[in-house]
C-alpha cells in the first residue's frame, strides 16, 4: 500500500499532471479532515470550528481566483507556516509530496465548485527608483516626466488616510469601518509585523496587491494611484511596523 | 339619560365603599394576597399553640463597620431558629442548620438576622420591597435564595488553602473557576492577575446573581462586544450556578475585622505548592486543570485546545487550535513562548498569558505536549 503510494506520488512528480488518482483523493480528504478541517472548515470556507476566535481568520478557499492565482504562495504556507496567524508551519508533519497533493486538491474541489471561468492574473513588476513614473495621470498638462523617488512615510500616511482607512482602519490594523461588512477574508492587519517581516513578503508583493488588488479578496485594484503614491505607501507600512531599535 | 345627580350620588357610593375597604384592610379585618407579617405572626403562634402574645416587629441590630445592618426578616421569617417549626408553610418554617452534622449550629439567628447571608431589603416588612423586587433595589443586592446564598459565607469567613464546612456549592465553583482556567483572562485578587477580561475582584459588589449567571451562559448578554468564548459546559444549570456562587462572593467590603465578626476572626494564610520537577504526569494534569500532588499551579488548557491519543479519538475544547501536533510543527520553544506570552509570535491571539508558571511546570507541559503521537496512515485513507 505504502508502496503504491510512493509509485503514484513519483509518478506526479515525474509528470507533473495535476489529476490525481482515486487513491490520492481519498488520502488528500483524510489529510485535510484530520489537519485542517478544525480551521478551515468543512465546505473550505475559513468557517471551521475555531475560526471565529483566530486573527486573521483562516483563508477561505472558496474563491476560485484566490487559489488560481497563488499556488506557490499557497505551497510555502504550507510548508512553513504563516507567521504572525495560527497557520502552523506543517513541514514536520507532512512529506512535501503529501502537501503539493493537498494542494492539488484543494484546487480540484474549488474548480468542481466554481462557475467554469478562466483565470489568469495580470503581472506588474515594480519601478525601480529612478524610473520615470508611467502612471503618473493625475496631471495631464505637466508633460513634464517626473522620476521616482524613495518612498516618503509621511507622504505615505497622507495617502493611507485617503484611500486605505476605510478599510484597515485608523490604526491600520484591518478594522475599518468597513472592514466588517468585507464578509471573509477580512482586510490584512498591516501592524502585524510577524507576518510583514516574513522573507516572502517583499515590496513588490505589496506594490502588486495594491496596484492590481488580492484575486478573489475584497481588495480592489488601486491602478488610479500613481507609482509614487503606491511607493509612499509601502514605505509607510514598512515604516509603521518598525521595532524601534534602542 | 341619568340625571346629573344621580351620577354625582352614584359617584359618592363608589368613593364610600374604596374608603370602607381601605379602611378595613388597613385594621386587618380582610386580607388581601399579600399578608403582612401580622398575618404571619398570628399564624405562627396559632400552630405552635401559644395564646398569649404580642405581635411586633423582629429587629436584629448588625453593628459592621461603618453601618448598622437593620434586620427585620424575621418578623415573616418569625419560625427561622425553631426546630418544631420544621413543616410549617411558606416564611414560617424551621431553617435548616447551615453546618452540617453539628449539633449545634453557630450560626444563631438572633444574632446575625437573615440578610448578611441572603441580601435583599432588610429593613422592610413588605413582601416585594424586602425581597428586593421593587425598583430602584440594586441589583447586586438582590435576594440570594437555596445554595447561591453559600456566596456571602465570605463576608465573614476567610478562606485560603481550605474548604469551609456548609459551602460545597461555592467549593464547587471555587473548583470550576480553577479547573476551567477562568482565571486565565479574569483577575481575582489572589487567584490570578490576568489583564485580559474584567476584573471580577469586586464582580460580585457590582453585579447580582442574574447578571452573573446570564454572562456565564451568553457572553454577549450584557456586553455586545465580549470576546469571551461561549463554552460548552454551561448548558449544565449546576455548573453554572455553582460557578456564580463564587464569583458572587467575590466582594470587596468584607466584614472580616476582628472587632465586628461574629465568631472571631483568623487572617486568611497564603499556601503556595508548586511543580518543582518537570514531568509528564505534572503535565497532564496541567492541561487538564486539576491539582498535581497537591500543587496550587493550575493549567485547563483543555478546555480551550482539542488533542487526540494515538487511535485519533479527539478531546478537549474547540475555542483555541488543536494541539496534537503542535510541537512537531513549531516546536518546543515557540510553544513554550507562546504559553507565556501568546502575543510574542501571533500579534492577535486571544490566549491569555500564563507568565506565572515556572520553568518545571513550562517544561511540563512542553513534555506531556510531547507525548501526543497520533499520525494519519494510509489505512486510514483507504477505510474512506
Amino acid at each position: 500500500m505504502k508502496y503504491l503510494l510512493c509509485v503514484l506520488t513519483l509518478t506526479i512528480l515525474f509528470n507533473s499532471v495535476a489529476e490525481l488518482s482515486r487513491q490520492e483523493i481519498a488520502h488528500s480528504q483524510a489529510i485535510y479532515d484530520t489537519y485542517c478541517l478544525s480551521c478551515h472548515g468543512e465546505d473550505m470556507d475559513g468557517n471551521g470550528d475555531v475560526a471565529e476566535l483566530l486573527e486573521p481568520y483562516p483563508r477561505n478557499f472558496t474563491k476560485y481566483q484566490f487559489v488560481v492565482a497563488y499556488k506557490d504562495r499557497f505551497k510555502n504556507s504550507l510548508l512553513n507556516g504563516v507567521a504572525g496567524s495560527a497557520m502552523p508551519p506543517w513541514k514536520g508533519v507532512l512529506s512535501t509530496n503529501e502537501i503539493e497533493q493537498l494542494v492539488e486538491f484543494i484546487e480540484m474541489k474549488i474548480v468542481e465548485k466554481a462557475p467554469v471561468q478562466a483565470y489568469s492574473r495580470i503581472e506588474a513588476t515594480m519601478p525601480a527608483i529612478g524610473d520615470p513614473d508611467d502612471r503618473l495621470f493625475l496631471d495631464k498638462s505637466d508633460k513634464a516626466i517626473k522620476l521616482l523617488v524613495a518612498g516618503d512615510p509621511i507622504d505615505g500616511y497622507e495617502a493611507f488616510n485617503k484611500y486605505c482607512v476605510s478599510c484597515h482602519g485608523r490604526l491600520a490594523n484591518g478594522k475599518g469601518p468597513n472592514a466588517k461588512a468585507l464578509g471573509h477574508a477580512i482586510p490584512r492587519n498591516l501592524i502585524n509585523r510577524h507576518f510583514l517581516n516574513q522573507a516572502h513578503i517583499t515590496d513588490e508583493r505589496l506594490y502588486k496587491s495594491i496596484l492590481l488588488g488580492v484575486a478573489g479578496g475584497p481588495m480592489p485594484a488601486h491602478d488610479h494611484l500613481s507609482d509614487q503614491t503606491i511607493l509612499n505607501l509601502i514605505s509607510f507600512i514598512r515604516d509603521n511596523i518598525k521595532e524601534d531599535s534602542e | 339619560m341619568f340625571k346629573d345627580y344621580q351620577i354625582l350620588l352614584g359617584l359618592v357610593v363608589v368613593g364610600l365603599i374604596i374608603t370602607a375597604l381601605s379602611v378595613l384592610k388597613s385594621a386587618d379585618i380582610i386580607m388581601v394576597d399579600d399578608a403582612t407579617y401580622r398575618d404571619w405572626q398570628h399564624a405562627y403562634y396559632e400552630a405552635i399553640g401559644e395564646d398569649e402574645y404580642e405581635v411586633e416587629v423582629k429587629q436584629v441590630n448588625l453593628e459592621t463597620e461603618g453601618i448598622t445592618m437593620v434586620d427585620r426578616c424575621q418578623s415573616c421569617h418569625i419560625g427561622a431558629s425553631n426546630p418544631e417549626a420544621v413543616d410549617f408553610e411558606g416564611p414560617l418554617a424551621y431553617h435548616p442548620p447551615i453546618v452540617p452534622g453539628v449539633e449545634k449550629d453557630p450560626h444563631d439567628f438572633n444574632k446575625m438576622g437573615c440578610a448578611i447571608c441572603h441580601d435583599g431589603n432588610s429593613r422592610a416588612l413588605d413582601l416585594h420591597d424586602a425581597h428586593g423586587e421593587l425598583h430602584g433595589w440594586p441589583s447586586s443586592l438582590t435576594l440570594l435564595t437555596g445554595k447561591s446564598a453559600q456566596a456571602n459565607c465570605f463576608r465573614c469567613h476567610a478562606q485560603e488553602g481550605g474548604t469551609l464546612a456548609g459551602a460545597a456549592h461555592f467549593e464547587k465553583g471555587r473548583e470550576l473557576y480553577l479547573e476551567k482556567a477562568c482565571w486565565g483572562c479574569h483577575a481575582i485578587e489572589g487567584v490570578s492577575n490576568a489583564k485580559q477580561a474584567p476584573n471580577l475582584t469586586n464582580g460580585g459588589g457590582k453585579h447580582g446573581y442574574d447578571y452573573l449567571y446570564e454572562s456565564i451562559q451568553y457572553p454577549k448578554a450584557n456586553d455586545e462586544n465580549s470576546k469571551m468564548p461561549k463554552f460548552d459546559w454551561v448548558y449544565d444549570e449546576e455548573t453554572v450556578s455553582a460557578l456564580t456562587t463564587y464569583l458572587k462572593a467575590q466582594q470587596v467590603k468584607k466584614i472580616r475585622t476582628e472587632k465586628y465578626a461574629p465568631l472571631g476572626y483568623e487572617k486568611p494564610r497564603s499556601i503556595e505548592n508548586r511543580i518543582t520537577e518537570p514531568s509528564v504526569e505534572a503535565g497532564r494534569a496541567l492541561f487538564a486543570g486539576i491539582s498535581y500532588m497537591g500543587s496550587t499551579s493550575r493549567g485547563g488548557c483543555i478546555n480551550c485546545h482539542a488533542w487526540r491519543n494515538s487511535d485519533g479519538d479527539i478531546a478537549g475544547g474547540h475555542i483555541g487550535p488543536e494541539l496534537t501536533w503542535s510541537i512537531r510543527n513549531r516546536g518546543a520553544e515557540y510553544v513554550r513562548d507562546h504559553i507565556v506570552n501568546s502575543r510574542m509570535h501571533a500579534p492577535d491571539s486571544i490566549m491569555p498569558s500564563f507568565r506565572q508558571y515556572n520553568d518545571a511546570e513550562l517544561d511540563s507541559l512542553v513534555l506531556y505536549l510531547s507525548t501526543f503521537d497520533y499520525k494519519l496512515d494510509s489505512n486510514t485513507a483507504e477505510s474512506l
